[in-house]
């Protein structure tokens, strides 16, 4: 298919939202809450290639951020090595991983796909919670040092908040790429039907790990970033409840397109922090019923259903009028 | 001399206890169209997906242009140069024709995963090549214009010529058609029987399966009769119509009332 001009177009638009939003506040809080908002974005994109174009489960992703965070943590905290480096090696790792687990594990097929991912986050936090000699188990890792580039020290949430939405924004035309070509085809044929998509030539096994690959390398961009922006780890954001938050903020935003994982996790990332602050204990509460209605009325998520929604009640208020 | 672009030898294959193809032989000539019939359950469909890999087989061996397939993987037998259709249609529903169409260039396509990702000059060239290739086989089964409609919501009729069309686009050697005029009216099965000719005349052999006997005396340049899995007759469609033992197969013997 196309790219088309309507997502350049959305892109660019998107960009220049992004880029002045500074311009507007410079506050704090509302800065880390972009930040954060981005680094979910990352990795719900990632879920969206694998949930929603190549129609296969995880239910085990925070595994891949933990262990790009943690990965960038160690190698420059305890052997001080440089971040890029460090980087680098963190995605490496999360490919050859996610190339084991997925040969494996997406032999199987929903439930139990569901059940082998979501095993396998729940290993991969074990090991971070009790292998203390490396990762500092609970008591946490320290002194993570911040990125630097060509001298500038990324150390205010103002550049990181630009440098991180950079490379969201570089994500995010990189997965539409991908979705707009063979590759993007070949997975969305996957996900309707493997019979036809072999018979028209497509290898699934390969193209499935891939997916899983690419998901995985997003969420290890992710995680190494959080690590550099708190400069401090511990197991917490790793739990196998975090692996379920990315899923959700894609079913919410909408599964089939990059953009619902954008959306997604921005929708959540906000609701989490007004909802910690007014709604405290009831929290858990509404998120279940914003899913619940979200299913029934717009199953495929706020990106399909909110258009369709506005053309329906234009379509009323013009019928009023005329 | 006619070379045989298809060559089956005593094929078998069991499920469980049940012999759904048992010893059966054949081959298929370059440039024909060629009709597989029998009663239901003969093993008609199974032959196809041992042929396209999807079952292994129990026995025997295919030769597809003197090589062996048996027992390849689907996608290495698709671009070997065969490609089918199915019997029950199997499109990509969430995907425009021109997607479905466009998939099915898949194995004739080179890009990368890193020159897809950055969209790079040659990666974009290829798409568009392919997206011409697509329209204009879109257009040889007359669905142009409904080109960018998703897959879903066309009709039955529309979604077998679109599925006709993703199997055809690469221009295969060997086309494998399974009951493509199933669930169609007699004028869309006239012009699929149209279709299937011109597809020959453009250098694709055919071998396809259909109950429908107009269907199959009309198009067919050669019958294969099989039941239970075992040949019963071959021959040019008057040939195989006369033959006593497939009137048994198809109507039963002669009961004796004595």
């Amino acid at each position: 298919m196309k790219m088309g001009k309507k997502n350049y177009g959305a892109i660019l638009l998107f960009s220049a939202a992004i880029f002045l939003f500074p311009i507007f506040t410079q506050k704090q809080y509302f800065l880390s809450t972009m930040i954060f908002i981005a680094l979910n974005a990352i990795t719900c994109m990632g879920l969206v290639v694998l949930m929603g174009y190549s129609g296969q489960v995880s239910l085990g992703h925070a595994a891949f951020v933990g262990i790009g965070a943690y990965t960038t943590g160690i190698l420059t905290v305890r052997l001080g090595w440089p971040i890029s480096v460090a980087l680098v090696m963190a995605i490496c790792l999360n490919l050859v991983i996610a190339f084991v687990v997925g040969s494996a594990s997406l032999r199987l097929k929903g439930y139990y796909l569901a059940m082998a991912t979501l095993a396998f986050g729940g290993i991969v936090q074990m090991v971070l919670m009790n292998w203390t000699k490396l990762t500092g188990g609970t008591q946490g890792l320290l002194n993570i040092p911040s990125i630097s580039i060509l001298g500038l020290k990324i150390n205010t949430d103002l550049r990181f908040y630009y440098l991180v939405w950079m490379i969201t924004i570089a994500i995010l035309w990189i997965c539409l790429n991908m979705f707009h070509s063979r590759l993007g085809r070949a997975w969305q044929a996957i996900r309707n039907s493997e019979v036809a998509a072999e018979a028209t030539g497509i290898n699934i096994g390969k193209y499935k790990v891939l997916a899983f690959m690419v998901s995985a390398l997003y969420a290890s961009v992710s995680g190494s970033l959080f690590a550099h922006y708190m400069n401090f780890l511990d197991p917490s954001p790793y739990t196998v409840m975090a692996s379920v938050w990315p899923v959700l903020m894609i079913v919410i935003g909408g599964r089939c397109s990059v953009w619902g994982g954008i959306v997604g996790a921005g929708i959540l990332s906000i609701m989490h922090e007004l909802f910690q602050k007014y709604l405290k204990d009831f929290d858990t509460l509404a998120y279940g019923c914003l899913l619940v209605v979200i299913l029934i009325f717009m199953n495929e998520g706020l990106v399909v259903g909110l258009p369709e929604l506005f053309k329906k009640v234009y379509r009323k208020l013009s019928n009023v009028g005329g | 001399m006619v070379r045989f672009l298809l060559e089956v030898e005593n094929l078998c294959k069991t499920f469980g206890g049940l012999k759904a193809i048992n010893n059966l032989s054949f081959s298929v000539k370059e440039g024909l169209i060629k009709s597989i019939i029998g009663p239901n359950g003969a093993g008609k469909t199974t032959i196809f997906n041992l042929i396209t890999g999807i079952y292994l087989p129990s026995n025997g061996k295919v030769r597809f242009l003197g090589k062996k397939i048996l027992s390849l993987k689907p996608h290495i037998v698709t671009s070997m140069g065969i490609s089918r259709t199915f019997q029950k249609t199997k499109l990509f529903e969430d995907m425009k024709v021109i997607e479905n169409v466009m998939t099915g260039c898949h194995a004739q396509t080179k890009a990368g995963i890193f020159s897809i990702s950055l969209r790079v000059p040659w990666m974009r060239r290829e798409e568009e090549q392919i997206r011409a290739k697509a329209i204009s086989c879109l257009e040889f089964v007359g669905l142009k214009d409904i080109a960018d409609v998703m897959a879903r919501s066309l009709s039955h009729g529309e979604k077998r010529l679109v599925e006709l069309a993703r199997a055809f686009v690469t221009q295969p050697k060997l086309l494998l058609l399974d009951e493509p005029v199933a669930g169609l009216n007699e004028s869309e099965t006239l012009f699929v029987a149209d279709l299937i000719h011109k597809i020959r005349d453009k250098g694709t052999t055919i071998l396809l399966i259909e109950h429908d006997m107009k269907f199959v005396m009309k198009v067919s340049d050669e019958v294969l009769v099989i039941n239970f899995g075992q040949w019963i007759a071959e021959g040019s469609a008057s040939e195989v119509a006369q033959n006593p033992d497939v009137i048994e197969a198809y109507l039963g013997k002669d009961l004796d009332f004595a």
